[in-house]
């Protein structure tokens, strides 16, 4: 069974409808290269993040296809406009080995 | 049937002219071909791209070149739209780091991710825009100890 992998999504900014906020996202992955070897001298295989995808309120507004050259446990911070209504940001991975996983954090909108 | 001409019909001036075709077109297809090949620094170098409106922040000296700290900022041209936007880092194994596909253009667009570097070397970011132009900068940086291959 496959562990489970941590993940956060936190927002920076003014959370008002309209406005944009950095969204930073990170993930306890250890985007193994498949370049390194073991102990014993057996190649590693391969297992990185290939293919990520952000929603807002269930709509793709980010396609990122990372490779070996993302650092392990990757990070990355980006832009997202805050809808009118609120709502929720979703951000799912898919790696290597087919394991999957998400990480879901709702617009706590400012008064 | 037999598609492929006879010897006699190669020509000279066919087989220069396909060369003159394969040289001109080279540099468009080097990115486009990227995404499953390699591209060097060289190849980069090549494409000529220019670096209005793209912002790296990127530090000069890397202790590790484990986890690397890379901000963008790429600001389209009036008119123009950011599709996407490619990292790539031409000393690694593999030398597509990261690539960004904004489902809606936008005209600006910043984010900060973290990359690890094999060696010394130039981050590349290439903004593809609306109307499927390139725009794009390097940043250099030396690094101590290098990453991908070690157990960092």
């Amino acid at each position: 069974m496959a562990t489970q992998i941590p993940s956060r999504l936190t927002f920076v900014g003014s959370i008002r409808p309209g406005n944009t906020v950095e969204a930073r996202w990170i993930v306890g992955h250890p985007m193994e290269t498949g370049f390194r070897v073991d102990d014993s001298g057996r190649r590693i295989l391969r297992n990185v993040i290939t293919l990520v995808r952000v929603k807002v309120n269930e709509k793709p507004v980010l396609d990122l296809e990372p490779g070996t050259g993302m650092a392990a446990n990757p990070y990355l911070a980006f832009p997202v406009m805050v809808p009118a209504q609120g709502g929720t940001v979703t951000v799912e991975w898919l790696d290597d080995a087919g394991q999957r996983g998400s990480v879901q954090q709702s617009f706590l909108l400012e008064k | 049937m037999n598609y492929w001409p006879a010897i006699s019909e190669v020509s000279r001036r066919n087989c220069l002219g396909w060369g003159m075709l394969t040289l001109a077109l080279a540099p468009q297809s080097i990115l486009a071909q990227a995404f499953i090949e390699q591209v060097t620094q060289r190849d980069l170098e090549a494409l000529k791209l220019k670096s209005d409106g793209v912002t790296l922040d990127f530090p000069r000296l890397a202790d590790t070149g484990s986890s690397v700290p890379l901000q963008v900022m790429v600001v389209a041209p009036a008119g123009l739209m950011i599709r996407s936007i490619d990292v790539f880092l031409p000393e690694n194994p593999s030398t597509r780091a990261l690539v960004l596909r904004l489902i809606e253009p936008q005209a600006r667009y910043a984010f900060t991710a973290r990359l690890r570097l094999a060696a010394s070397q130039e981050a590349w970011v290439v903004a593809t825009l609306s109307d499927g132009t390139r725009i794009g900068a390097s940043a250099p940086t030396i690094i101590t100890s290098s990453a991908c291959f070690d157990a960092s």
